[in-house]
């Protein structure tokens, strides 16, 4: 069986808009370990599409937590946001601590699913393209994909009047292409269900550092 | 480490791209990998007609007129997908074999090569529909997806997308062309470039939809005239000389190139 092609990738994903989670979904089903970061203490179910995604909790609206994710990005290769991403987590800021980061923006995007869809699919082959240069660079870069865009060039080059295509919710997990290395579909894991390996193991806190994190409710 | 400003280097530009055609979703795919800094070919069967949409989803790409339903073209055809890391068509499964262009084929002439398939699109000249543009979108990902894998394990592969199975996930309501055109804040980001043709004068576009802040994102190409980069393609990539063009003109398998 092949080994999925973005399998070495560590993805970090902020942002409830569709067209992020399904960016994150594609990177994720290519093999990526895909980090979603979402507010603590939130009873909102998890979204269909973040199924195989590791679930962290943390809030990026206190410092503690915009430093938090700045250790995360020091360690990831991708950074998939949308406007939530506090001002003050910049792709300067952000490369200055870790040079082959690719920080991915989605800006402008529409209010409906499919669209939001397109947008993401968008997201994730921009994302692709540094990475396809990467080991020559060595270094990363910010890409912004806006959604206005993605759909006004659609529509400059379909022109008006188009009987549009009636949508239809992709299944959980399905890819808009085949390619040789996929992963199978898998669960969705509830929000703050990775939060122990991701910031004991991965970021080196400890037991206690967490606990009191827990208790403030940064996490 | 070097500096930002000594790697203003497009992305794909180490790359060649073979664009078959036909249809907006294969030559959509081609364009999106051409703006990225590729070396695409488009390959058109017959001189298309140069719509508005045809320069916008031709930009970035170099062109050649060969007719490859005549086998001497289709031979022509696999001889230059032999010198390309990716080929894109769009042909239904009958075409695909009369040509001679199946995966199989191609990966006889040349074992690492990415293959892309892009089914259930409209054909040439005919105006871009959504689905066309969400599956030539989802192809030029699936590209991306094996060039990595090309890169890492040295492995070319047969990448599909089915624009009617594809697209209907992506099936959003879009703006009026009379809406964009008025949007001030589209305006402000400067979505629309301007590229000047070489026939058909200056035509406001969208310009690069990828904004990738460490290479510039300008469109370099516009749209090839009719048969622009025959001499590149025939005589400096498949070595063929003056005497053998010219009798490839003369049977109408190469259509005689645009000369000013």
């Amino acid at each position: 069986m092949t080994e999925p092609a973005l399998s070495e990738l560590l993805v970090v994903e902020v942002g409830r808009q569709v067209a992020v989670r399904y960016c994150g979904l594609l990177f994720r089903r290519l093999g990526a370990t895909v980090l979603v970061v979402e507010p603590p203490g939130s009873d909102e179910p998890s979204s269909d599409l973040n199924a195989g995604k590791e679930s962290m909790t943390l809030d990026l609206a206190r410092p503690e937590g915009g430093a938090l994710l700045g250790r995360l990005a020091e360690q990831a290769d991708v950074l998939v946001a949308d406007d939530s991403l506090p001002a003050e987590l910049d792709c300067a800021r952000l490369s200055r601590r870790n040079p082959r980061l690719i920080v991915t923006c989605i800006s402008g995007a529409p209010l409906d699913d499919a669209a939001q869809r397109f947008v993401g699919l968008n997201a994730f082959t921009a994302t692709l393209l540094p990475l396809i240069t990467m080991s020559v660079l060595g270094r990363g870069q910010r890409i912004e994909v806006d959604g206005a865009e993605c759909l006004a060039a659609a529509a400059m080059l379909v022109g008006d009047g188009q009987v549009p295509l009636e949508t239809r919710e992709p299944a959980a997990g399905e890819l808009p292409f085949t390619v040789e290395g996929v992963v199978p579909p898998e669960p969705v894991s509830p929000a703050g269900r990775h939060n122990d390996e991701i910031y004991c193991e991965l970021l080196g806190l400890t037991g206690d550092e967490l606990a009191r994190l827990r208790r403030e409710a940064i996490v | 480490m070097s500096e930002p400003s000594t790697i203003y280097r497009l992305p794909l530009a180490a790359y060649r791209v073979l664009d078959l055609g036909p249809g907006a979703a294969a030559r959509y795919a081609a364009r999106l990998l051409g703006d990225a800094g590729a070396e695409v070919i488009a390959v058109e069967r017959a001189v298309t007609p140069r719509s508005d949409a045809f320069r916008q989803l031709n930009r970035d790409k170099l062109g050649c007129v060969l007719d490859f339903a005549m086998p001497r073209g289709a031979e022509l055809v696999r001889r230059l997908a032999a010198l390309c890391d990716v080929v894109i068509e769009g042909f239904d499964e009958a075409e695909r074999e009369r040509f001679g262009f199946g995966y199989e084929a191609l990966r006889a002439l040349r074992p690492d090569v990415i293959v892309t398939s892009v089914a259930g699109a409209s054909a040439d000249g005919a105006s871009a529909t959504f689905a066309g543009i969400a599956a030539g979108t989802a192809a030029a990902a699936a590209v991306c997806v094996a060039l990595l894998h090309l890169r890492d394990t040295g492995e070319g592969q047969h990448v599909a997308v089915d624009a009617a199975a594809c697209a209907p996930a992506f099936a959003a309501p879009l703006p009026s062309r009379s809406q964009i055109l008025v949007d001030s804040r589209l305006r402000e980001r400067r979505f629309f470039e301007p590229v000047s043709h070489l026939e058909g004068g200056v035509i406001e576009m969208p310009a690069l939809l990828w904004r990738l802040g460490m290479t510039p994102c300008h469109v370099r190409l516009p749209a090839p005239e009719p048969g622009q980069h025959n001499r590149y393609v025939f005589a400096s990539l498949l070595g063929l000389s003056e005497e053998e063009i010219a009798e490839l003109e003369a049977k109408g398998i190469v259509v005689g190139g645009w000369s000013g």
